[in-house]
Order: C-alpha cells, then sequence, then structure tokens
C-alpha cells in the first residue's frame, strides 16, 4: 500500500533483526544459553514477519482485474497472518522446546561480558524502535488517555504498523528477561534461570502471535470500520443537496487503506434519473474528498418515504460508539 | 450452510478417523515410515474435516455491525488454517520420519496386517475418488459413463469452477496415490530386504501432502482476499439484468465471494434519462428480484442507476467475459 512510513520502518526493522538474530544465535552455540537462544529465534522470527509484511504491501499494491474487482488489499491480512503464524510455530514452539531440553539435560553454560553487551544494544535499539512505530500511529492514537488508546489501537487497520507496534513491545519484554536470567545465572552458577527465561520467552511470542492472529482474523472476515466513521460518512451524504435520508450503510475493510462501502440514499421523489445520477455523484465526491481511505463507493437511491431513518440510525449508532469508546 | 453437506463432512470425519486409527495401529505394530506418514496423511484429512465443521459453523452467524457483510468467509480462513496444519505437522512429520528411515533404517515388522490395512484403506480412497470424479464430470456437465469418467475427470479438471470440488478431487487423488505408494514400497522392502524404500515413500508421501498444504493455502488466499464470480456467472448477473425492462444498458459489474454460498453484487445500470426516481426504483427492485431468485447465492446487492449515455456497454463487456471463458 502506499504507506512509505510503514515500508521505511519495515525495512529498516528487518536488517537490524537478522543480524542482531545472527549475532544473537552465533553467541548462543558458543555459550551454550538458552535464554540466548530464544532472544535469536525471537530476532530472527522479526525479521522473517517483516519479510512477510513486505511480501503483503507488494502484492496488496497490485491493481484491481476482473478476477479481482476490489482489488488485492487483503493480501497485506493474509501475509501478517502467515507470519504470525511462523512466530508461532517457529519462534516460540522452538524457545519453549528448547528451554525444556536445557531444563532435562542441564547442559554448563558460559556466559561472557560480550553477551551482555550484545543484549543492551539490542534492548536499546529495540526501545528506539517501538518509540519510532509508535510515532507513525500517534497520528491515529493522538488526544487519547492510555486505556482510549489501548482500545483505539484494537481499531487500527495497518496490520504492518500494528505488527512491528506488538513486536517490538514483545521483544523489549523478552530481550529483558533473557537479560536478567543471564545476568542471574551468571551470578547463581545455576542452569535453571537460563532454562525457565527461554520459556518465558517462548510464551511471549506465542502469546504476541496469537493476539495478533485473532486480530487479523476479524480483517480476513471481514471488518467493518468504525461506528464514528459510519456517522461521518452518513453525516457527509446528507450535506449534498437533494439527499433527503439515508437507510443503508455497510463497509468493509478491503485492505488497509482501502474501505468497500455500500450504501443506501433517499432522494427527494420527483427527481429525475439525470438529476438522481448528479445528486450521487455529488455524494461520492463529498465522501472521497473527506474520508480518503474509501475506494468503492455503490450508492442506490431510492424515493424518500418520508420515515427519517438516518435521524435513527444515529441515535443507535451513538449509543453504539459510546458502549465502544467511553 | 446445507444441512446435507454438514452431514457428508461429519461421515468423513468418522471414516477418516477410522482409517487414521487402523493405519496408526499398523505403523506401530509394523515399524514402517511409509505407514507412519500413510498415518499422518489420514490424520490431516481428519482435521480438514473438523476445521471446515468449525468453518460452516462459525460462517453462519447472522451479519452483526460489526460484519455488516456476514462471517462467510470464516470458512476460508479456518480451511487456510487446516494447510497450515497439514504443512506443519503432517507434511513435516512423513518427512523427517522417513529421513530417518532412510539414515538409520529399522526393520519392518507384520508386513501382513500392514498390507491387509492398506488394501482396506485402498478400498475406501477409490470409492472417495469415484465420487470426485463424478463431482467433476457434474460440475463441468459433461455426458460420460463407465470407465470414461478417468480420463474425463482429469481432462476437465482445470475447467472447474468449484473451487472446493476441484480441492477435493486432488485431496482424493493424492490420499489414493499415498496408499498405493506405501504399498508398493512396503513389498519391494519386503521383496529385496532393502529398508530404504521404506523410507523413501514415507518422504515421497510427505512432499505430497506439502504440495497440497500449499495448494489448498493458495486456494483459500485468493478467496480470503476476495475473488470474484465466474465469468459465466457475471455474464447470467448482466442478462438478468438486462431483460428487465427499463434497464437500457449494464455499466458495470463487481461479484466478490464472501462465503462459500454468498457472493457480493455491486452493479451500476442505465435508464432512461428522463426516468421519474419513483419508476427507476420499481426497476431496481424487479433487478435484484430476478437476481436473487435465478442465483440463489448471490446474498447482497447493489445497484446504482444512472442515466443512459448512448453506449452499449454491456455488449463489450459480454463479449470480454467470453474471451476469458474460451
Amino acid at each position: 500500500m502506499d504507506d512509505p512510513s510503514g515500508w521505511r520502518t519495515l525495512k529498516i526493522n528487518m536488517f537490524i533483526n537478522v543480524a542482531l538474530g545472527l549475532l544473537k544465535g552465533a553467541l548462543a552455540f558458543s555459550s551454550g544459553s538458552a535464554a540466548m537462544y530464544a532472544s535469536a529465534l525471537n530476532s530472527l522470527s522479526n525479521s522473517a514477519s517483516n519479510l512477510f509484511s513486505y511480501l503483503g504491501i507488494k502484492k496488496a499494491a497490485r491493481p484491481a482485474d476482473i478476477d479481482h474487482p476490489f482489488g488485492y488489499g487483503k493480501e497485506i491480512y493474509f501475509w501478517s497472518f502467515v507470519a504470525s503464524v511462523f512466530m508461532l510455530g517457529f519462534a516460540s514452539t522452538g524457545a519453549i522446546s528448547q528451554g525444556y531440553s536445557q531444563l532435562i539435560e542441564k547442559k554448563a553454560i558460559h556466559i561472557s561480558s560480550l553477551m551482555i553487551i550484545i543484549l543492551v544494544i539490542a534492548l536499546v535499539h529495540e526501545i528506539i524502535l517501538l518509540y519510532g512505530s509508535l510515532n507513525i500511529v500517534g497520528k491515529f492514537l493522538c488526544n487519547c488517555t492510555l486505556l482510549d488508546g489501548i482500545r483505539q489501537f484494537k481499531r487500527y487497520n495497518n496490520p504492518v504498523n500494528k505488527t512491528i507496534i506488538l513486536q517490538n513491545a514483545s521483544t523489549i519484554i523478552a530481550t529483558a528477561i533473557s537479560l536478567v536470567a543471564l545476568i542471574a545465572a551468571d551470578f547463581t552458577r545455576t542452569y535453571i534461570i537460563d532454562a525457565l527465561a527461554s520459556i518465558a520467552v517462548g510464551i511471549i511470542m506465542g502469546s504476541m502471535a496469537l493476539a495478533l492472529a485473532f486480530q487479523l482474523k476479524d480483517m480476513i472476515i471481514g471488518r467493518s470500520c468504525n461506528p464514528a466513521t459510519i456517522q461521518l460518512i452518513g453525516d457527509l451524504a446528507m450535506k449534498a443537496p437533494g439527499v433527503t435520508d439515508i437507510t443503508d450503510i455497510k463497509t468493509m475493510y478491503m485492505g488497509s487503506k482501502c474501505l468497500l462501502l455500500n450504501m443506501e440514499i433517499q432522494v427527494k421523489s420527483g427527481l429525475k434519473v439525470d438529476e438522481v445520477d448528479d445528486v450521487v455523484n455529488e455524494v461520492e465526491k463529498i465522501i472521497e474528498g473527506n474520508l480518503c481511505n474509501v475506494k468503492h463507493i455503490n450508492i442506490e437511491a431510492v424515493a424518500d418515504d418520508k420515515v427519517q431513518g438516518w435521524k435513527k440510525a444515529i441515535s443507535q449508532n451513538k449509543t453504539m460508539a459510546l458502549t465502544e469508546f467511553v | 450452510m446445507h444441512s446435507s453437506g454438514v452431514r457428508a463432512v461429519w461421515i468423513a470425519l468418522f471414516a477418516n478417523l477410522l482409517i487414521f486409527l487402523t493405519k496408526a495401529i499398523a505403523a506401530w505394530v509394523g515399524n514402517s515410515a511409509a505407514m507412519f506418514a500413510e498415518a499422518l496423511h489420514s490424520l490431516s484429512d481428519a482435521v480438514n474435516s473438523v476445521f471446515l465443521l468449525i468453518g460452516m459453523k462459525l460462517a453462519c452467524r447472522p451479519p452483526d455491525l460489526e460484519h455488516p457483510f456476514g462471517y462467510g468467509k470464516e470458512v476460508y480462513f479456518w480451511s487456510f488454517i487446516a494447510s497450515v496444519f497439514m504443512f506443519g505437522v503432517t507434511s513435516m512429520g512423513s518427512l523427517t520420519r522417513g529421513y530417518h528411515q532412510v539414515v538409520n533404517p529399522h526393520p519392518i515388522a507384520a508386513v501382513e496386517l500392514i498390507t491387509v490395512a492398506l488394501s482396506l484403506a485402498a478400498l475406501f480412497e477409490i470409492y472417495a475418488v469415484r465420487a470426485a470424479m463424478r463431482a467433476v464430470i457434474n460440475d463441468v456437465g459433461i455426458q460420460v459413463k463407465g470407465f470414461k469418467v478417468i480420463p474425463a475427470s482429469f481432462k476437465n479438471i482445470n475447467n472447474v469452477a468449484n473451487p472446493a470440488v476441484k480441492f477435493v478431487f486432488w485431496e482424493d487423488m493424492a490420499a489414493l496415490t499415498g496408499v498405493i505408494i506405501a504399498l508398493v514400497a512396503i513389498s519391494i522392502s519386503k521383496i529385496t530386504n532393502n529398508i530404504v524404500y521404506d523410507g523413501i515413500a514415507s518422504i515421497v508421501i510427505g512432499v505430497m501432502l506439502g504440495a497440497l498444504a500449499i495448494m489448498l493455502a493458495y486456494e483459500n488466499r485468493d478467496m480470503i482476499v476476495g475473488r470474484a464470480a465466474h465469468p459465466n456467472i457475471i455474464r447470467r448477473i448482466g442478462d438478468i439484468a438486462m431483460s428487465v425492462p427499463g434497464v437500457t444498458d449494464v455499466k458495470e459489474i463487481k461479484t466478490m465471494y464472501i462465503g462459500a454460498h454468498s457472493l457480493l453484487v455491486n452493479m451500476t445500470i442505465e435508464t432512461k434519462p428522463r426516468l421519474n426516481i419513483e419508476i427507476a426504483d420499481d426497476v431496481v427492485a424487479e433487478v435484484e428480484k430476478k437476481i436473487v431468485t435465478k442465483l440463489n447465492s448471490v446474498k447482497e446487492i447493489n445497484i446504482e442507476v444512472i442515466a443512459d449515455d448512448n453506449l452499449n456497454s454491456w455488449q463489450k463487456e459480454k463479449e470480454q467475459l467470453s474471451c476469458i471463458v474460451e
């Protein structure tokens, strides 16, 4: 999708994650530390999921064709989902099984100061990344309290940025756990802390992947935009001269920046088809001008039935919006 | 979802579970890798049915505010999960088991038991393949009888419009081929006293399962992204609309599957410019009624009316659609 900020973050993330993953992996093999191994898996799975996101962005950008008249926008949800499956199946289970075998086999580990330094560098880098990616969605989450922000974040529909933020947050926690575990293991000379840290990192990655997968599933099935946007669409349409009422608005995200909108409007009875045509065009122009995400609009115009459906719908929508956002 | 379809899935589930148990016992007693791969194959077929049932169950939920187009795509989502399971668990399992058998062969025992179990499975799979071939023939709509069904179904498999029919055909073919491969490999292993063939068969079955999983995932990805109806269906929709008095032209038809048996149709029709909106209303209602009664898969329909531009767009569109079909 035409999301330069999302793509740039992705590319930088990918290269740094590959480098960190390889470095951590080498250190894990030389030291025999399970926590380091889990941390390496974490970095590698992050880079893999960046790659999947890249694939999704590329494939989603293809223009609509006869087999896919609404475009390929949903590719981005599909590939982000594949990334979360990979995270769960490869990285999370890998870290948990490594921790488990460390518990059973009780291999000796040699912790060097280099490992600690690498993990500290990784931690600092990840905090910077999280700060950067939070800035991207900052516009979306503006003027919210923390709790409100979390609720709004759930509705955020760009899965690439969402993946990165969730990933960064969980990576910070995972790296911190590995770091603390390594220092503690060095002091106490026990392997158990190392093994438990690996299992904990695996569980964190797994639950992050599941949380992401569940949210993506909703987008895959076909999710509507939020009630406030629906209300805005209706209010904008009501502004067009000739529109007397709105009877139905159905929306579905067809991609991170692509909303399908099917609506039914009522126009003054007695109008001719060519006049209605102009009214409909005006409505489309107003909506597209104000909401750049709306890409596919189909408007069915019917004669006014003298019932004020939209006013009723607004009051309904308001209660809905209130339960969602307050 | 039709209750007969659900029953067929339940029957397939129990049949596959039964075959899985038979094969698993034979694999355990006989210590054969090929048999193990075959057991995994049946397990993945059974798991496939389970996910299909989950998908069908979740897909029938009515539309709500968050999902105004319903939950129909759940079927594709869960089918995708089944393919992930197939790839990650059964295909990988067969490959690793086969690899171990080739590198570090273990003698196989109870060849008679394995042969009996595989022969029984083969009989069942032949029955399933026969049904799948008939489904292909029915879908394409040609008349053949007896053994001519076999070449006819292979020749026409790419003309099948329903992706489910296509996939079941390949799935059943793979199941039958798998059983035959295992049977042949175990016989050769017994005759030549070389267990490597047993391992090779397991690897071949694993590769086949992996290919099938990727095929299933690819098919589902297309449906998740938003696939249009077959050009023949689009042509019928347009022709039905054109047959309604008052419609002068059909400008655009956009379709997308929003579930296994539900199609979203967004279309633009043209009427005489000086037609009253009330009359245009009736025309639109008539078009909707006709399409919904003649094509019962159409569940969502939105028709935009514009004034006639005196271009024969539908004629041109129709020619284009026939080109694609041919």
